[in-house]
């Protein structure tokens, strides 16, 4: 019951299907679009120091002046420059979502393997816990977790994995159920390998490309609930420029709004590039809608 | 299809259970203190305070006890007291709850209703400009974060051109209408009262439309995509081939069979607007469930934590479940099941 | 910036007629009946509510202050123009014996509570025997008491265990306010000692009043509204407004807003930052006038991770390192103070207080001479919160990039208040942050609160010592009266600010903000606004 659940019918496409796309189908505008703005993004994480023109923990000019030549998004409530803090923001928000999100796949698809390869008990017990924790309201969830393990943006993602797994679980059990009976699972049965060899040699790489894909398109919602969780306070500390923390302070000076406004466009550049790479993904490998 | 329903209700009772176990081993979990937060740091120093308090909450036994007793009351409805409210939750819950679903109900209509239409759009005119424009501004909807959205909209059309009203569920100085089910545009209805009507739905607007965006972009996608398959299927080929009018087609075959993916996603829907209700409400200052929980969250008020997150467990469960049974009524496969 | 308010306002409603009309049409519903708008205006007061009871003998915050205030009587009142002149309320006249230990009250014969009945003696001692078995917040401003005599019906004794000069200050508080105890026991109200477990009217508190101030309590609901109602029974002069209402409006720019809609007649916490948004508009009146409240940090050797503050040399360096001039700008645009110790401008003892200064090359001397030359990290847990316009969560990020200066690093860690009083009772932080406003109008809640002595308070379990000459010098004052304690004080207030344990940050001014027919508004020391007092002028 999670922005995942929207695209779940993406969960029988096969490696096959993802091969056979046309690299042209790879390349579409709206894809492009989408690639040069993550990249721009995944370029300022390792070289902001030397992009942003200002410290962004140091009060550099006027507090809360309006944007100018100087502060193109203005000053903070200290003086320190938005649009610096801004672009540093993205030190912080993009490896959290990327960190939660490989964790969430990894803890997700190695319980959802073992749940749908060994059956009986064991997958009801993982599988139960999958439904009670998808039963939250994920933000819910996630606030009482970042809550109970303390402020700070580590611990946000943490109670993002622990939101996020079970909708990997399920992905990857269904596609277990469906290879185990195929022919070089069963051949390889037939040959007298072991479990786990079968599991993780023959089950887990062919269950793995709608993984991936989800995982593609989650990561922007987990850009979203990253900074949800800082604007409800749980996220990072002060004094980190990260993006929902920054629209925090905004709000707090609500006739500045360019305070708000450039972490909240930095989260929009960033979510729509990825959406529209998902977007296009979906599209490329949906046979029908190709027609 | 009997059968199908029974097994799916024979495992909410387990899912509750779960629910509340979990709220509650979290709520234990909290490395603070809320004794600190009921008798004030002062009086943290102070044993005989401390043990009173204690006494008093039921803090005073141990967990398990707790956790017994706890579950030993909710069967006769007892939610406990909120330590922030000092009301009983059971109340604070009822309370504030219609003015979540007032939210969320309209969303989600804004949201079927513009999405459905928004993907009807888009897919009668595949690949032009408005079919991309429309595609954009749906993926649009599930890029942006609800809490700047609406602050940005309420400092444009609030502050700025003043076309909205400010946050809140009516302006201030105006009454509440006499408690029929909560929905104040509803029991302002019901009282014959329009000017009040007028008042509470036009607060309605901007937060339920903020909310509804990403929504209408979800259902405008499943729209067109399956808008799409229909008109390249078999039949349709065929309806056309007898030389039916288009339009004809379109009303009568394609567009009916493309709303099955929007009545089932409804559950899925009303599960993520209750999540973005939580960051509007805090924009919005919408006294719902939403704010007292992030309220309960932050006072370490276990009642409260625990009989919020239970409500929304129960509403998602209802969700899906609601989803479950549409989609078996609908498609026969599921019903032999 | 903003257009006209009354324009602003007709423009929604036609778009949100608009939207409406095409429902009506629709269902074919036609006319109305328009709002109801009686003759009597009620008043709306804006404010960020910090409430969680209405019992008046559990809550403390500031909220309660001024709702207590409106429902219940105290016995005596604080002369809002001199703080120290004590003025009759529900007693008309009162003694102390020559030690201040025993206080001795004769009410008022008119005095009746909201249901007619008279206010007596019974009452005043069951009111106080309750703040003290509850075990509140606010018990503790009756520690040390022994006994509540009733000689008759209009008398009432009160004894301490020591000399309690403060003691008049203290009965002025609204949480001594007084209770129809009749009415309360009736609703499951107790007294009786083991009235912490027994006592079972705090849910009947939440929608109910039983005293015999100029307001009874109509309505509350949590988190949007308390509604109060002129008490028709109300012996003294009758209050101008027949209804009030509180409302819960949490941020500042909201209360603005609100406030120049005219949708309020009060803001309560507008933020300095916006007040530039007010000027020139004749429809709202504003003043800027001295408050006792402050912020401060508190630096805490003996928690963990403290070890440099044990060197008081390094308190002093800390002290000397924040950019005080830079903080009241930053944190409520010049509009604020500094203060020197503990006692804020205008109690006694504040006066000739050395304010702190902004000296780096001072700070980092002395650091060296501490043998800190080289800095250290020391971790701040503080309650976000945004007290009387100063940003708890800005102060410190201001403070942190000055320490920096010295090579101190400060790592901040904001928590919500009820996890931040959580660690103050439990594992510590070596510095911390939040503010103080007064609960009664005598300095001894400062050295209370704030001084080294072994009574608990914020300060005492965290320094590692007591200080005997602070423990004798406050049981002095409180033994004292006039000049006497005015200088006991003075010497307690250099003592405070010569530990640093506790250095105030800002003494912010207040904002009163209210639509400029109202009259009455103002910052009342014992009880933040007196909603009685609020009428309409010309």
């Amino acid at each position: 019951m999670t922005a995942a659940s929207g695209i779940a019918g993406f969960g029988t496409t096969s490696i096959a299907a993802l091969r056979s796309v046309r690299s042209s189908a790879w390349m579409r505008p709206q894809m492009v679009f989408g690639y040069v703005i993550v990249a721009f993004w995944l370029v300022l994480v390792v070289s902001v120091q030397w992009i942003a023109p200002f410290d962004p923990l140091a009060s550099v000019g006027q507090r809360l002046s309006p944007p100018s030549a100087a502060h193109w998004f203005g000053t903070d409530a200290l003086g320190r420059d938005v649009l610096s803090r801004a672009l540093y923001g993205a030190r912080y928000s993009l490896p959290i979502a990327l960190v939660s999100i490989v964790a969430s796949v990894l803890v997700g698809s190695v319980l959802g393997a073992v749940a749908g390869y060994v059956g009986g008990l064991v997958d009801a017990i993982i599988m139960r816990i999958a439904d009670i924790t998808m039963s939250f309201p994920a933000i819910l969830l996630a606030m009482a977790v970042a809550a109970a393990l303390g402020p700070g943006l580590d611990n946000a993602g943490v109670a993002i994995i622990i939101v996020w797994w079970p909708i990997y679980a399920r992905l990857m059990r269904g596609q277990v159920l469906s290879i185990k009976e195929r022919e070089h699972v069963e051949s390889a049965v037939a040959i007298g390998a072991s479990r786990s060899r079968i599991l993780f040699r023959h089950i887990i790489p062919h269950a793995s490309t709608p993984t991936l894909v989800n995982a593609t398109m989650d990561l922007g919602q987990i850009v979203l609930l990253v900074a949800s969780l800082s604007f409800l306070g749980l996220g990072a500390l002060p004094p980190t420029p990260e993006w929902g923390a920054m629209i925090t302070e905004g709000a707090k000076n609500f006739y500045q709004p360019w305070i708000a406004a450039a972490p909240g466009l930095a989260i929009v550049s960033i979510v729509l590039a990825i959406n529209f790479i998902g977007d296009g993904l979906r599209d490329a490998l949906d046979v029908k809608a190709r027609r | 299809m009997t059968r199908f329903v029974l097994r799916r209700l024979a495992i909410v009772p387990l899912l509750l259970l779960g629910l509340v176990t979990i709220a509650f081993v979290i709520s234990r979990l909290m490395p603070a203190d809320p004794i600190a937060a009921i008798v004030g740091e002062r009086s943290m120093n102070n044993p005989e305070v401390v043990q009173a308090a204690r006494e008093r909450w039921g803090l005073d036994q141990n967990v398990v006890v707790q956790y017994v007793s706890y579950i030993g009351r909710l069967l006769t409805g007892d939610m406990g007291t909120s330590f922030q409210t000092r009301a009983a939750v059971s109340s604070d819950l009822a309370e504030r709850l219609p003015a979540t679903l007032e939210l969320t109900i309209l969303a989600l209509v804004i949201g079927a209703v513009f999405g459905t239409v928004l993907g009807v759009i888009s897919a009668s005119r595949k690949d032009s400009f408005t079919d991309n424009a429309a595609r954009v501004f749906a993926l649009l909807g599930s890029s942006l974060p609800v809490f700047w959205t609406g602050l940005l909209f309420l400092f444009v059309f609030y502050a700025q051109l003043g076309i909205v009203p400010g946050p809140g569920r009516l302006s201030a100085r105006v009454e509440a209408p006499p408690h029929v089910t909560g929905f104040y545009t509803i029991d302002a209805l019901l009282s014959g009262n329009v000017p009040l009507f007028v008042d509470a739905w036009a607060h309605l607007l901007l937060p339920a439309f903020v909310l509804a965006w990403g929504l209408m972009g979800t259902i405008s996608r499943l729209v067109r995509a399956a808008m799409l398959d229909e008109l390249h299927s078999d039949y349709v080929r065929t309806v056309r081939a007898k030389g039916i009018a288009e339009s004809a087609v379109m009303r009568r075959h394609v567009l009916r069979n493309s709303l099955t993916p929007v009545v089932t996603i409804v559950g899925f829907a009303f599960g993520s607007l209750l999540m973005g209700a939580v960051l509007v409400e805090q924009i919005f200052s919408w006294n719902g469930i939403g704010s007292y929980a992030v309220e309960a969250a932050r006072s370490l008020d276990y009642p409260a934590i625990n009989g919020v997150t239970l409500l929304g467990g129960v509403i998602f469960l209802l969700a899906s479940l609601a989803t479950d049974l549409v989609y078996a009524a609908i498609d026969p496969r599921v019903r032999l099941a | 910036m903003n257009p006209a308010p009354q324009r602003t306002r007709r423009r929604w409603r036609a778009v949100a007629t608009a939207t409406v009309a095409v429902a009506l049409a629709l269902t074919g519903c036609a006319g109305g009946v328009p709002a109801a708008t009686s003759g009597d205006r009620p008043l709306v007061i804006a404010r960020a509510m910090d409430l969680t009871t209405l019992d008046p003998q559990r809550g403390y915050c500031d909220t309660c202050q001024i709702l207590y205030t409106a429902l219940y009587e105290r016995l005596v009142t604080i002369d809002p123009a001199d703080t120290s002149t004590v003025l009759p309320g529900l007693a008309e006249s009162w003694e102390a014996n020559a030690d201040n230990t025993e206080f001795t009250f004769h009410l008022d014969t008119d005095a009746v509570f909201s249901d007619g009945s008279p206010v007596e003696a019974a009452d005043v001692k069951w009111s106080f025997e309750r703040l003290v078995n509850l075990q509140g917040s606010a018990s503790f401003l009756l520690a040390g008491l022994t006994g509540i005599e009733t000689p008759d019906a209009e008398t009432v004794v009160v004894s301490f265990e020591n000399p309690n000069s403060a003691f008049l200050a203290i009965v002025a508080a609204p949480y001594l306010g007084i209770v129809n105890s009749e009415v309360a026991e009736e609703n499951g109200a107790s007294a009786a000692a083991d009235a912490a477990t027994t006592d079972d009217a705090e849910g009947w508190f939440l929608a109910n009043s039983a005293g015999s101030g100029p307001y009874t309590l109509t309505d509350y609901t949590s988190g949007e509204s308390v509604e109060l109602a002129a008490n028709e029974e109300y012996w003294g002069d009758e209050p101008e407004f027949t209804s009030v209402e509180m409302k819960e409006v949490t941020d500042s720019s909201s209360q603005l807003q609100q406030l120049q809609q005219g949708d309020v007649d009060i803001a309560m916490q507008i933020s300095p930052d916006a007040l530039a948004q007010l000027e020139g508009n004749e429809a709202i009146a504003t003043e800027i006038v001295d408050s006792f409240n402050y912020t401060y940090i508190a630096l805490l050797p003996a928690a963990p991770g403290g070890e440099p503050l044990q060197d008081v040399r390094v308190r002093e360096a800390i002290r000397m390192a924040v950019d005080y001039d830079g903080l009241v700008d930053t944190l409520v645009a010049g509009y604020g103070k500094l203060q020197g110790s503990p006692i804020p401008n205008g109690f006694e003892g504040s006066e000739e207080v050395a304010l702190p200064s902004y000296d780096l090359d001072g700070a980092k001397a002395l650091l060296e001479e501490a043998g800190y030359a080289d800095g250290f990290t020391l971790s701040a847990t503080y309650p976000k919160l945004v007290a009387y316009g100063v940003d708890l969560d800005l102060q410190m990020q201001a403070i942190q990039q000055d320490l920096a200066e010295i090579g101190v690093t400060l790592e901040l860690n904001p928590t919500d208040f009820s996890q931040w009083a959580s660690t103050m009772g439990g594992e510590g932080t070596p510095v911390t942050a939040v503010y103080f406003a007064p609960d009664h109008t005598d300095s001894s809640q400062y050295i209370q609160y704030f001084g080294n002595i072994d009574q608990g308070g914020l300060v005492n379990p965290w320094t590692g010592s007591v200080s005997q000459e602070q423990t004798d010098l406050l049981a002095q004052a409180l033994s004292q009266s006039g000049d006497e304690r005015v200088a006991t004080y003075q010497a307690l207030a250099e003592s405070m600010a010569a530990d640093a344990f506790v250095l105030p940050m800002v003494n912010p001014q207040l904002i009163l903000a209210y639509a400029s027919d109202i009259s009455g508004v103002a910052y009342s020391p014992c009880c933040n606004l007196e909603i009685g007092q609020l009428g309409l002028s010309g």
